[in-house]
């Protein structure tokens, strides 16, 4: 009964005759896209991980928060005063500190967690991986400082918004979501590029193709794993750091929610596709603002829809949009 | 050749414990518990026009046989001319493009479960054992369509369930000395010798009744006394009214066994009839000559022995 | 009394003489008669020097540590008289040319010396400030762990340079009544054990600062002493001896369950620690169907426990129930049960299409949305924030389940009616659970984990089976969950969140996946270290999550492994034993005798 009420309130909200002017949508359009480019960045390392061992990692999306946890470290405990004030120093510093936290703990748990389960049951590496998530998680709320509750993240990009009037309204959009909407593009764009062209790239879809021929084209898998990682870990981190200094605030819960965003969106856009993790990722952004605006329940559910877009695609085309599908062997 | 092979056949039969000594006794009283009418003419398994088109491949084109009750035919052809997924379209897992399969005359369910359930069993090239059961488990498996017993009695075990249970047991027991497994009935398949396992699969798939049994390269991988085990095998199970097809890549082994044999040719069916026929004909020879060097090899290699 | 002691006649086909051990460890192979009994004996004194240097900070550490030297000897208590009993076992079995496996027998007491010295020697030395706590201190001197330590050592040390010998298998086969006697005493000692390992160290918490590592100290001396019981074939021919007989083990294993508030953990605390190790023992043996047997993971499966407590809430006539109606506590629970096994059937349903990873990740979304809506008080059935408070507790006849009873000349705590109920219901749970394995369709369940293609080539519908075993899954929850909402009286959302779901699924397989008593010992560790270890309950979960890895790396198959499983999980291991041969367990050899 509630639910149907609020149902309607939420469409009529939205749809009927007081439906908010434009610029409110174009503002959530703007938040989902800025979100939706991190979780497509976050998405990148699920894809390119899954793509090569057929792992869902987990614990990457932890790898982002500590990514941020790293940033944050690094301007706190590393950075002279003089340098926190510039963002042009800062910046640069706080990204290649939370990139290198994430690297090394992203090799780690390769190394240590994952490798010596490679040839294991399939279940193995998954409850594997849920056991390094929580342990990460752990680890950062018992070890970092304070790290029980939420933390500020400090500015370290152009601070203020860029704002200007659409359809009887203003619309803002912070420097630092431009920042982040476009690092994550043009990595992405750079990753496409490098797995496309370059030696490693090719031995990448090789491995990911066939381990074992690989192997014997002369490829060293261990090798393409670890940078695979590497490259997934450095990707996390430069997330974690500017969606630190978007939010200004981190908490040790944000990997594992963006986490499973991230892993909607790979599979969305189809498991092994950059192009589609980053599509996903700007698509599930949509569905969180655009859904908590317009959706019964409001922003309460705007997860939930998400959780509901997964399932749906998952049933239905778990291929996604740029996946090869399936084959019945038998 | 033939009286190398009797030769052969009957030195087999005196070493190894595994195929002739249980067989005898056994199939009288599985025979009697099949109850199969034997008879030949009706055909039991017919497929009419089956094509298979996979994006711009085409599988199968228009392949048409019949088999009938209690024979044993053969289907040969060089590695990737469609036999594999004619037995797919045979069970169910694919659905032809076109065409018909037709068993006793009712069109095929688009089920492999369903197909199994009509009577159709089959084993698989890569033996797909459950390979954490035991050997009986795995028979009992096979059971599972021929077995009464719902949900609710499968948690009360009330008498009827006990009696279900032990028919099966007793069932199971028999197909494992049927193909000379008792003694590894508790072992789990996964240990088993690689023979072993071939047989444990055919025990496993006559287990649920079928009227017909396909066998995808049964004798591949084993040596001559395994394969001569896996003869008289066949031959044990047509005499329980199974009708059977058979592929393989050991041509020997095919003109020996079979009744009939199909060639099957780029998804095609090149030539059917009796052995000697298709050993007599030209085409055959020709498309096994064109055939990749490894095809060729494989053949001289499996004449050698 | 028709008995033949002979232990491993069996298995002729095992090398009578163990097989020659490898490396360095070879050179000590002729005196390993000698470390032994050195690794016993250094044990014992060690038991008997004192532990620490000074009186710890919160009081003298249990059982006198700082106790001079045989002051009392015959006083031991505690882990030090753990330790002398492991100790002069070690010799004993040393000495004693009669008894076979010494290798083994050794290795597993030497296992549990040294969890013994380890584990009390560390934490003296981090509740004292550092080593001068175990060695030597402010003029006094404490080598106890260290002596203790370096026997366990020696004791591993001589116990397998000689190489192991296989784990005998003894065919005695009593008189039937003297069996069942057997039986009887067999499951009283083990609930006396398990009792003493429950209330050992006490209640955690500030109340008893000592209590996590008295009680860990005692798990270790426990499981060295099973091990050792393991590794003599004892163990082994107690479980034929019960399988043959099946019905009346079970009977007796009942009533003893049942016998727990009699004794030392007969406490209202206790009590209530028990009804929710049954609770998750419960809901992790339905579980165990899902993910043990037919091999479907799922993450979301807390749900399901949650979904069977909010009916009940709602059912209950509570307050802040939006139904207000009251039923009967038997039917509330078969409305729980099947409520939730309805929504079981809806989060399988994908299984028809999706498979593997990815059916692990509908489930996990499952959870989410239903951990989202309840937060959100959907409908206004589950409280929200707020929870729905104040549920009332089971009552039959106007008892109160609870309030304390008195049976005769016996008190009994209160939480014991509750107790009952949930050995009742974790019995009901694990009938079920057992008649299903070993079914037509539990045969089906462990075919579609092995080999889904092959076994619907084998006539079974896999669909209609799967979303089965998700279903009775989750009534088995949705049971449990009609429990916990009156036994804890509250019902919040907080209760069933992704982590629940992961220590449940953490409680079937570190248990082994696919057994009863795996579930049940899982459920039963994971429920009960937390409770002990309060002063850590900072790094709980840290260390949760470290174990999962570890479990994963070291040991997949789980303590009490399926036989199927074991084999599955243990293949890759470095030395497991060779395929075929070895193996021949008491069945295979009778069927080779008849063949």
């Amino acid at each position: 009964m509630g639910l149907l009420e609020s149902f309607s309130t939420q469409l009529t909200q939205c749809f009927g005759s007081t439906s908010p002017p434009v610029f409110v949508f174009l503002q959530q359009i703007i938040n989902g896209l800025v979100l939706g480019s991190l979780i497509g960045l976050i998405a990148l390392g699920y894809t390119m991980v899954y793509g090569i061992i057929q792992l869902i990692n987990f614990a990457h999306g932890e790898v982002f928060m500590v990514g941020a946890y790293g940033g944050l470290a690094t301007f706190t405990y590393l950075l002279p005063t003089f340098a926190a004030r510039e963002w042009y120093i800062a910046l640069p510093l706080v990204l290649l500190g939370g990139a290198l936290i994430s690297v090394l703990v992203a090799v780690a748990m390769e190394r240590f967690a994952y490798r010596p389960l490679r040839n294991a049951p399939r279940l193995a590496p998954l409850i594997t991986a849920l056991g390094v998530s929580v342990a990460l998680q752990e680890a950062v709320r018992v070890f970092y400082p304070n790290a029980t509750a939420a933390l500020p993240f400090p500015n370290i990009f152009v601070p203020g918004s860029l704002s200007f009037s659409v359809g009887g309204g203003d619309i803002a959009i912070k420097y630092s979501g431009i920042l982040l909407l476009v690092v994550s593009l043009v990595l992405a764009i750079a990753l496409q590029i490098f797995v496309d062209g370059s030696r490693m790239g090719r031995a990448m879809r090789a491995t990911a193709q066939d381990r074992d021929v690989a192997r014997l084209m002369g490829i060293n898998p261990d090798r393409v794993i670890v940078l695979t990682f590497v490259i997934g870990g450095a990707l996390a981190g430069i997330g974690g750091v500017l969606y630190g200094g978007y939010l200004n605030n981190i908490n040790i819960d944000m990997g594992f929610q963006t986490g499973i965003f991230a892993f909607t969106a790979a599979v969305l856009g189809g498991i092994g596709s950059i192009r589609g993790a980053v599509i996903g990722g700007l698509l599930i952004g949509l569905v969180k603002s655009l859904g908590g605006q317009c959706l019964p329940g409001g922003t309460a559910y705007d997860y939930v829809w998400i959780f509901v877009v997964l399932i749906v695609v998952l049933v239905f085309r778990p291929q996604g949009f740029f996946g090869e599908t399936e084959r019945v062997r038998a | 050749m033939t009286a190398e092979e009797q030769a052969l056949t009957s030195g087999n039969t005196a070493s190894d414990d595994v195929s002739a000594a249980p067989v005898g006794e056994v199939t009288a009283a599985l025979a009697a518990a099949m109850d199969h009418t034997t008879g030949t003419g009706t055909p039991i398994l017919e497929a009419t026009g089956v094509s298979m088109v996979f994006g711009g491949l085409t599988a199968l084109r228009d392949v048409s046989f019949a088999l009938h009750e209690g024979e044993v035919i053969g289907l040969i052809g060089p590695n990737g001319a469609g036999k594999t997924t004619l037995f797919n379209c045979l069970t169910g897992l694919y659905a032809p493009t076109s065409g018909t399969v037709a068993l006793r005359g009712e069109p095929l369910p688009q089920d492999p479960a369903r197909v199994t359930e009509a009577g159709i069993a089959r084993t698989f090239q890569n033996i797909r054992l459950f390979p954490s059961m035991t050997a009986s488990e795995n028979v009992l498996v096979g059971r599972h369509v021929r077995m009464r017993q719902g949900p609710l009695s499968s948690l009360l075990h009330g008498p009827r369930f006990r009696r279900s249970e032990a028919e099966a047991a007793e069932r199971t027991e028999k197909l494992l000395a049927f193909v000379g497994l008792t003694r590894f009935s508790d072992e789990l398949a996964r240990n088993l010798p690689y023979g072993d396992q071939r047989r444990l699969e055919i025990a496993r798939a006559l287990a649920t009744e079928p009227s017909v049994l396909l066998l995808d390269e049964p004798t591949a991988g084993m040596n001559a006394q395994e394969t001569e085990a896996t003869r008289q095998l066949i031959f044990a199970i047509r005499d329980l009214g199974v009708s059977v097809v058979v592929i393989e890549h050991d041509t020997k082994f095919i003109f020996t066994l079979c009744d009939r044999v199909l060639v099957l040719v780029q998804g095609e069916m090149l030539v059917e009839g009796t052995p000697d026929e298709v050993r007599g004909d030209p085409r055959v020879v020709e498309a096994y000559l064109g055939a990749p060097p490894e095809e060729v090899e494989a053949q001289i290699h499996g004449s050698e022995r | 009394m028709t008995t033949t002691p002979s232990p491993d006649t069996t298995s002729p086909a095992e090398p009578l003489s163990p097989p020659p051990p490898a490396g360095r460890l070879a050179a000590l192979a002729p005196r390993v008669t000698l470390l032994r009994v050195a690794g016993g004996a250094l044990a014992v004194i060690g038991a008997l020097l004192p532990w620490a240097t000074f009186v710890l900070n919160e009081g003298p550490y249990p059982e006198k540590s700082t106790l001079q030297f045989f002051v009392a000897p015959l006083a031991v208590t505690g882990f030090r008289l753990h330790l002398v009993v492991l100790g002069l076992a070690t010799i004993v079995v040393s000495l004693v040319p009669a008894v076979p496996a010494k290798g083994r027998i050794v290795r597993a007491l030497g296992w549990g010396i040294i969890a013994i010295a380890v584990l009390n020697g560390a934490y003296i030395a981090v509740e004292g400030g550092g080593v001068g706590a175990i060695t030597a201190a402010g003029g006094s001197v404490a080598f106890g762990s260290l002596v203790a330590l370096a026997g366990g050592v020696l004791a591993v040390l001589g116990a397998t340079a000689a190489g192991l010998e296989p784990v005998p298998t003894w065919t005695w086969r009593l008189p039937t009544w003297a069996e069942w006697l057997l039986l009887v005493v067999v499951y009283i000692l083990l609930l006396l054990v398990v009792a003493a390992v429950l209330t050992s160290g006490g209640q955690g918490g500030v109340v008893n600062p000592y209590a996590g590592a008295v009680f860990l100290s005692t798990l270790g001396a426990v499981g060295g002493a099973l091990g050792a019981l393991h590794a003599s074939g004892l163990l082994g021919w107690v479980g034929v001896v019960s399988e043959r007989h099946r019905v009346y083990s079970v009977i007796v294993l009942l009533a003893v369950a049942l016998a727990l508030p009699l004794t030392g953990a007969g406490t209202e605390y206790w009590m209530t620690v028990a009804a929710n190790i049954g609770v998750y023992a419960a809901t992790a043996i339905g579980l165990n169907i899902v993910v043990g047997l037919a091999g479907l993971l799922d993450l979301g499966y807390v749900a399901f426990l949650g979904i069977g407590a909010f009916v009940a809430a709602n059912l209950s006539g509570a307050a802040a129930s939006q139904v207000g109606i009251e039923l009967p506590f038997p039917v509330v629970m078969v409305i729980s049960a099947v409520i939730a096994g309805i929504f079981g059937a809806i989060v399988g349903s994908p299984t028809l299409r999706v498979r593997g990873d990815y059916l692990a990740i509908v489930t996990l979304a499952f959870g989410e949305i239903f951990v989202r809506s309840a937060q959100n008080n959907i409908g206004g059935l589950t409280g929200g924030a707020n929870a729905i408070p104040n549920i009332p507790p089971v009552s039959v006849l106007g008892t109160s389940f609870a309030d304390p009873i008195t049976v005769g000349p016996i008190q009994l705590p209160s939480g014991v009616l509750y107790y009952v109920l949930i050995v009742l219901l974790v019995a009901a749970v694990m009938l079920v659970f057992g008649n299903l394995k070993n079914s037509r369709l539990g045969r089906a369940w462990i075919a579609i984990r092995e080999d889904e293609d092959a076994a619907r080539a084998m006539g079974i519908r896999t669909g209609p089976i799967k979303i089965l075993a998700f279903l009775i899954g989750a009534m088995l929850a949705g049971l449990a969950g009609a429990f916990f909402a009156h036994k804890t009286a509250v019902v919040a959302y907080d209760s069933f969140r992704f982590l629940e779901s992961v220590t449940l699924l953490a409680a079937v397989i570190l248990g082994g996946m696919g057994t009863i008593p795996g579930a049940v010992l899982g459920a039963s560790i994971l429920f009960v270290l937390p409770e002990k270890l309060r002063e850590f309950s900072d790094y709980r979960l840290l260390l949760f999550g470290i174990a999962l890895i570890l479990i994963m790396r070291f040991r997949p198959q789980g303590l009490v492994p399926d036989r199927h499983r074991r084999a599955e999980l243990a293949a890759d291991a470095p030395g497991a034993p060779p395929p075929l041969p070895a193996t021949a367990p008491v069945q295979t050899a009778a069927a080779g005798g008849g063949s």
